[in-house]
């Protein structure tokens, strides 16, 4: 364990309460008025409502039974919704209308006596051939609205009438059928049927200005980044730079030729006693001598820098205990 | 233990005083207000808000009896009322609080054993770091705490000031009044120590 890397606290953690407590003692003893310095956590806790408890199991399949043994699927009826089949749009059930074609558009022009009830759009369905063909979904209806004043105008006799309120109330029943018919259902149905388009797209070119702006201001920057780091700082040649940081090193070359018949201690002293400090003795000890000395003083403060980091090192394996002096600071003596 | 009282001008005219925020105020601004007779109150209460807690840690990590962190941080607080109008200001306040907490630790010491030699450990204090109020249960604080009981006493003081305490050697040095290599010398073989027994205890 490291306790340089791994802080450690103290296991000693006085509360509030105690800290208020002794701050008393201390005023009540040098005689000031007692204040409370340390606040105390003095909230109260408000017992939360209770609240229900919920089922938060699942269960998977159909639950058989509840939890008083009552089959789920008999006591509760299930609420059947019956759907009402949506009626399809026939040309049957729209109201007569008067229909002049001309080269291009379709205009349905309705009698003037009908008050149309609808805004103008009516989606209409058409028998649409299953191959290569247009299909015009929308078809815009005009509608000539009847001002009053004409209507007015107009003198009917009582067949006319009759023939017209039967027109109106055909007209009404029509219309509120076309209004609940889902358009969603209309548009899915037409989408749905296999038409293949016949539209070429054919791409208009333009000029893509803001892409040619945007490569040309990349360009500029990497130009003004490149001119700025010039004037700051003038690159080094690759030889400058490289004699500015070779670390000259004297190399010293020990020639050992250790005899061919001495022993296996011998050949290793051969290679490690020429190439140790006297300040490393210890490391020779520890390699070469075969009763290592327990006990061994070093006047830690004489040794070489070399000496003192190498001593730390081997403290720092555990190859090397170094003992304090005695007398490392005189006694706290307190100011009187 | 009879203590000086304050004069009775200053405590009327307490009623006077402007309020001051001294808990925004750093250590040297506070001793300051401390010559002021006004404040002299308000002061101190401010020096037991900020230091308390940390002298009582302090104490009981020196001394692990919390009756005995609870006296020493009591004695010290009732010297420091007493030796604060002489305070110089040589040395840092909280540097100073600290050397009269840690003679305080030194005369409980002596008082409870004679001829107490703080070259050596202490490892009969070990004895109250069981069913002691105010401590966590954490296992590797406590073996901390008990293998520290096994370093001569100069060796824990250095290591607690710098590691529980967070004191610079600087400061260190200052309140024992030693070099700080001897100090840096201290505290690594304390540290190389309690490695060592932690380790053991593993």
């Amino acid at each position: 364990m490291n306790l340089e890397t791994k802080k450690i606290k103290s296991p000693f953690k006085p509360d509030a309460k105690y800290l208020s407590d002794l701050a008393s003692r201390v005023q009540s003893k040098v005689g000031i008025d007692n204040k409370e310095i340390f606040k105390q956590d003095k909230s109260v806790k408000i017992p939360s409502k209770r609240k229900e408890a919920l089922q938060l199991t699942v269960e998977f399949g159909f639950p058989l039974k509840s939890e008083k043994n009552q089959d789920l699927n008999t006591t509760e009826p299930k609420a059947e919704v019956q759907v009402e089949p949506i009626k399809a749009v026939s040309e049957d059930v729209l109201p007569p209308i008067a229909i002049s074609s001309d080269q291009n558009e379709t205009t349905i022009t309705l009698p003037k006596y009908i008050e149309f009830p609808y805004s103008g759009i009516v989606l209409r369905k058409f028998d649409l051939p299953k191959q290569e063909a247009k299909i015009e979904v929308e078809e815009v209806i005009e509608v000539d609205t009847v001002e009053a004043s004409t209507l007015d105008e107009i003198e009917y006799d009582s067949n006319e009438l009759d023939l017209l309120h039967e027109q109106m109330e055909k007209s009404q029943m029509q219309a509120t059928t076309a209004q609940e018919l889902p358009v969603e259902k209309v548009q899915s149905e037409i989408k749905s049927s296999s038409v293949p388009t016949n539209i070429s797209d054919s791409p208009s070119f333009s000029i893509p200005w803001a892409s040619i702006f945007g490569v040309a201001a990349s360009v500029v920057a990497v130009a003004a980044a490149w001119f700025v780091w010039n004037i700051i700082q003038k690159p080094v040649a690759i030889d400058d730079w490289a004699d500015q940081n070779v670390v000259k090193t004297n190399k010293v070359q020990i020639n050992v030729v250790p005899a061919a018949n001495s022993t296996e201690k011998e050949k290793v002293e051969a290679f490690v006693a020429p190439s140790l400090d006297t300040d490393l003795g210890l490391v020779y000890d520890l390699v070469v001598e075969e009763d290592i000395p327990l006990h061994r003083n070093i006047n830690f403060q004489e040794l070489s820098e070399q000496g003192k980091v190498s001593s730390v090192e081997l403290e720092k394996e555990g190859l090397l205990v170094l003992e304090l002096e005695d007398d490392i600071f005189d006694e706290v003596v307190l100011e009187p | 233990m009879s203590l000086p009282k304050r004069s009775e001008s200053s405590i009327s005219m307490r009623n006077h005083a402007v309020s001051i925020n001294f808990e925004k105020l750093d250590d040297g601004q506070l001793i300051q207000y401390f010559e002021n007779p006004l404040h002299v109150e308000d002061v101190f209460r401010e020096l037991l808000r900020r230091f308390q807690a940390l002298i009582y840690t302090y104490t009981r990590n020196m001394l692990s009896s919390h009756d005995d962190a609870d006296d020493a941080t009591q004695n010290t607080f009732i010297k420091v009322w007493k030796g604060l109008p002489n305070f110089r200001g040589e040395s840092k306040l909280r540097t100073w609080i600290y050397r009269i907490a840690s003679n305080e630790c030194i005369n409980l010491l002596r008082k409870k054993k004679n001829n107490i030699d703080f070259d050596e450990a202490l490892p009969e204090l070990s004895d109250y770091l069981t069913d002691s109020p105010y401590m966590s249960s954490n296992d590797i604080e406590m073996k901390l705490q008990k293998a520290m009981c096994y370093l001569p006493y100069k060796q824990k003081l250095v290591f607690v000031l710098k590691y529980f305490e967070d004191l610079s050697y600087d400061e260190i040095s200052e309140l024992t009044q030693t070099s700080v290599g001897a100090l840096k010398s201290s505290y690594h073989h304390a540290v190389k120590k309690l490695e060592i027994y932690l380790n053991v205890l593993r």
